[in-house]
């Protein structure tokens, strides 16, 4: 998918999730997440049920306010209220959590640096180089300290592994000059840069660029004329269900299914292929 | 046409000494294909970086390069940076971005060619040198061949009219090294790319070169065709050492004018093949071998050995033994294991199967691929005793940093670093990679009179020449095992491709 669609449809879905503060918008959200995150081959929601039980716990313990009173411990209320709120919050960071570990899978490094690229071509090679340098670092530094332990004396030592280290740096450093050399003599810095992509701005992307703009932008308008309203404090309000907020739920609902929606066509197309 | 004009370039490192090139003239026709030879440290690299606006070396320079007529000058410009290519050494450090798609574009990037052009270019390229598959990889999943590879295709994609080559198969595997040559050749033939490659692997290059121009201590000593190479070279130059098989064969026989070059060439000429059937020893020290019986130093049995997960080398039940005072040379292609041999050896690769036996108290050094893992320090005095660096020739280098070393001259180090240790056993990965041929001479000679000390080593090389030179046993590694195991003359006189080009000349001539 292009990287555009990508970086639009995060933004909605995020942005919509963290700003609405009912629990049916947050429920889809969720749901919409927990789906792809399983389709995408996604594991280890656990933490993410842990977390929203933990601020759902704090939110318990250290906010007092509210009618419907559960317990007293000596003077302190603890209401129901205090413990819904939290829950709610806890599935908004849950959400946006599991969103964001789908994004790691979908939006690779070629995407982030489409990105910058268009902003700042300098930006998008540095990021570039950075994701190729990084884990090569790390894998020559290991090597260093496993050659370097099975020679020196110093083995296993403090000394020994800051000794390894400092000689992987030093090597990288002299490594990098050669790619100096390297990308000068590719004409580095003889022009102003341009920025190539695989991604091509197609009808399809146009399509469905569209098709996020516009869910996107008719669920954060419906938000801010107040559909999907919902108060915790003093006491927790009843769910409506007026055209406005029927509207937002089914539009939000569609936004959220999008991703996996493509998934699963794509995997059934694929299995008819293989028939 | 005249693609490239020097004329009495001398230049001078700011360090002083004697001039890098002295007062050197050389004219390079359009589509020519040149061979620029010489020992390491003789000034092809300082040659070719001059020709190559934005690499030029720091120092004193006098003389002119003229590039079709102009000038060249310090700095480049979107002009010369695309009608000059060059690629180096080092696959590693050359490639700078994640994906081989990116570097592919890179340096039309670079120039600022829009994005449909540089859409077309890239198409082009890795459908001319066969990147398509590898084209949404990460470079970091790449061999050392295929990195190079993508280096002169992302160079080729500014359609040079130059293409300069530093020593570019310096670090690849002789297969890897055939197919960067023969992409070199294609761009030169197809395109009429004109090509100054510096290399020391003239067996493969000067069947192909059109000219060939030898160095020695900044001046250009010959520059020839490459049949008249074999009378030109003085008699007793080390760069005789360097000459192909046929070449050699050629100078022995006492011939005179053109010269064959290449196997096939060679095979075919009378007075090769007169003087080959006469003279069986060319093709092979017989060496009086120790007798292989006693305890074994190192005796590995029934080894499994990988990476777990995603292994590309892998061994499977694989069993030799090292004993004392004896060279044993492994050889195999890439990924046939023999790196993680060494690794399973030395303890660095906990094997998954099988044993690795060393002999009670057995004290073994590891040179890696890379020596310059084995360096900590900052300067050459403190990485090895005096003795040591005076024995391998480094004395004069003490206040060197070990990182600003020539390739030949780092693995002179490490073997001083790692015999400073006082070991029974030498493992050895690939110790002659970027030497030339004088320096692999030297190389195979210090092995045997270590052998001689009673020091063993073991060595995993695919360096056919360097293996026959030194070795007592060879051994041939593929699909994980050991599937033959020899002396070097038999082992060479009965392989058809791992063997030495002499022995490929000399097939069914010496019975």
């Amino acid at each position: 998918m292009h990287p555009a669609v990508c970086f639009l449809y995060l933004l909605a879905v995020i942005g919509v999730t963290a700003f609405a503060g009912d629990p049916v918008t947050v429920l889809i959200s969720l749901t919409g997440a927990a789906l792809l995150s399983v389709l995408s081959g996604g594991a280890g929601a656990g933490a993410y049920v842990g977390i929203a039980a933990a601020a759902a716990l704090a939110n318990f313990l250290f906010v007092h306010n509210g009618e419907t009173v559960l317990f007293f411990v000596g003077n302190t209320a603890f209401t129901l209220e205090a413990l819904a709120y939290g829950g709610l919050i806890g599935a908004v960071l849950a959400a946006v959590c599991l969103w964001g570990s789908c994004a790691v899978r979908f939006v690779t490094s070629d995407k982030y640096i489409w990105l910058f690229g268009r902003i700042l071509p300098a930006a998008g090679l540095v990021l570039s180089c950075a994701v190729r340098f990084i884990p090569m670092f790390v894998r020559r530094t290991r090597e260093f300290i496993a050659v370097q332990e099975n020679s020196a004396p110093s083995r296993g030592t403090i000394s020994g592994y800051l000794r390894a280290f400092s000689a992987s740096v030093g090597y990288s450093a002299e490594q990098a000059m050669d790619s100096a050399l390297s990308m000068r003599a590719r004409g580095y810095g003889t022009s102003r840069r341009s920025s190539y992509s695989l991604y091509r701005f197609t009808l399809w992307t146009a399509a469905a660029l569209a098709l996020v703009v516009l869910l996107g932008g008719t669920c954060a308008a419906l938000a801010a004329v107040g559909a999907g309203e919902f108060y915790f404090y003093p006491a927790l309000s009843q769910l409506r269900f007026r055209p406005v907020d029927t509207a937002l739920y089914c539009g939000f609902g569609a936004l959220c299914l999008l991703p996996s929606a493509v998934i699963l066509r794509e995997n059934i197309r694929l299995k008819r292929s293989r028939k | 046409m005249t693609q490239i004009e020097i004329q009495d370039l001398t230049f001078t490192y700011p360090a002083g000494g004697a001039p890098a090139l002295d007062r050197v003239s050389l004219s390079v026709e359009q589509g020519e294909f040149v061979t620029l030879c010489g020992l390491s440290g003789c000034g092809k690299s300082t040659l070719l970086r001059l020709m190559k606006p934005g690499l030029f070396p720091q120092g004193k320079r006098s003389g002119r390069v003229l590039f079709s007529g102009g000038e060249l000058t310090r700095e480049p410009d979107r002009d010369t940076a695309a009608r000059i290519g060059f690629v180096m050494q080092d696959p590693d450090s050359q490639t700078v971005t994640d994906k081989v798609w990116h570097e592919l574009a890179f340096s039309c990037e670079s120039v600022g060619m829009p994005q449909g052009e540089i859409r077309r270019r890239v198409a082009e390229m890795a459908g001319y040198f066969g990147l398509e598959e590898l084209f949404r990889r990460d470079t970091e999943t790449l061999s050392g061949g295929q990195k190079q590879l993508l280096c002169l295709a992302s160079a080729a994609a500014l359609h040079p009219e130059l293409l300069l080559l530093d020593e570019p198969t310096s670090q690849l595997d002789p297969i890897a090294a055939q197919g960067f040559i023969d992409a070199v050749r294609r761009l030169n033939r197809d395109f009429g790319v004109t090509v100054i490659a510096a290399e020391h692997r003239l067996e493969e290059l000067l069947p192909i070169s059109d000219r060939v121009v030898v160095m020695d201590g900044g001046a250009v000593l010959a520059d020839c065709p490459p049949d008249m190479l074999a009378e030109r070279l003085p008699a007793g130059h080390p760069m005789e050492r360097a000459l192909t098989a046929a070449q050699r064969v050629f100078r022995l026989a006492g011939g005179t004018g053109k010269s064959p070059v290449s196997v096939r060439e060679g095979r075919s000429d009378p007075l090769c093949r007169e003087y080959l059937a006469h003279h069986p020893e060319v093709c092979g020290n017989v060496r009086s071998s120790p007798a292989r019986d006693g305890e074994p130093l190192i005796s590995v049995s029934g080894l499994y050995a990988g990476w777990r997960g995603s292994a590309p080398e892998v061994l499977t039940g694989l069993s030799l033994k090292l004993y004392g005072g004896e060279v044993y040379a492994l050889i195999g292609g890439n990924g046939s294991g023999k790196s993680t041999l060494l690794k399973a050896i030395t303890g660095i690769l906990k094997p998954l199967g099988g044993r690795v036996k060393l002999r009670r108290g057995l004290k073994t050094s590891y040179l890696p691929q890379n020596p310059c893992m084995l360096f900590t320090r900052e300067s050459v005095g403190e990485e090895a005793p005096a003795e040591y660096l005076a024995r391998f020739g480094l004395s004069g280098l003490a206040d060197r940093d070990p990182l600003d070393l020539s390739g030949g001259e780092r693995q002179r180090l490490a073997l001083a670093k790692l015999l400073s240790g006082k070991p029974d056993v030498l493992l050895l990965d690939e110790p002659t990679k970027g030497m030339d041929a004088a320096a692999k001479r030297e190389f195979a000679t210090m092995l045997r009179e270590l052998a001689a000390e009673g020091i063993s080593t073991l060595l995993v090389t695919h360096d056919t020449g360097l293996a026959e030179e030194c070795a007592d046993i060879c051994a041939l590694l593929f699909d994980g095992e050991i599937v033959n195991e020899a002396a070097p003359a038999e082992m060479f006189s009965g392989n058809y491709f791992y063997t030495t080009p002499m022995s490929r000349l000399a097939r069914g001539i010496i019975s």
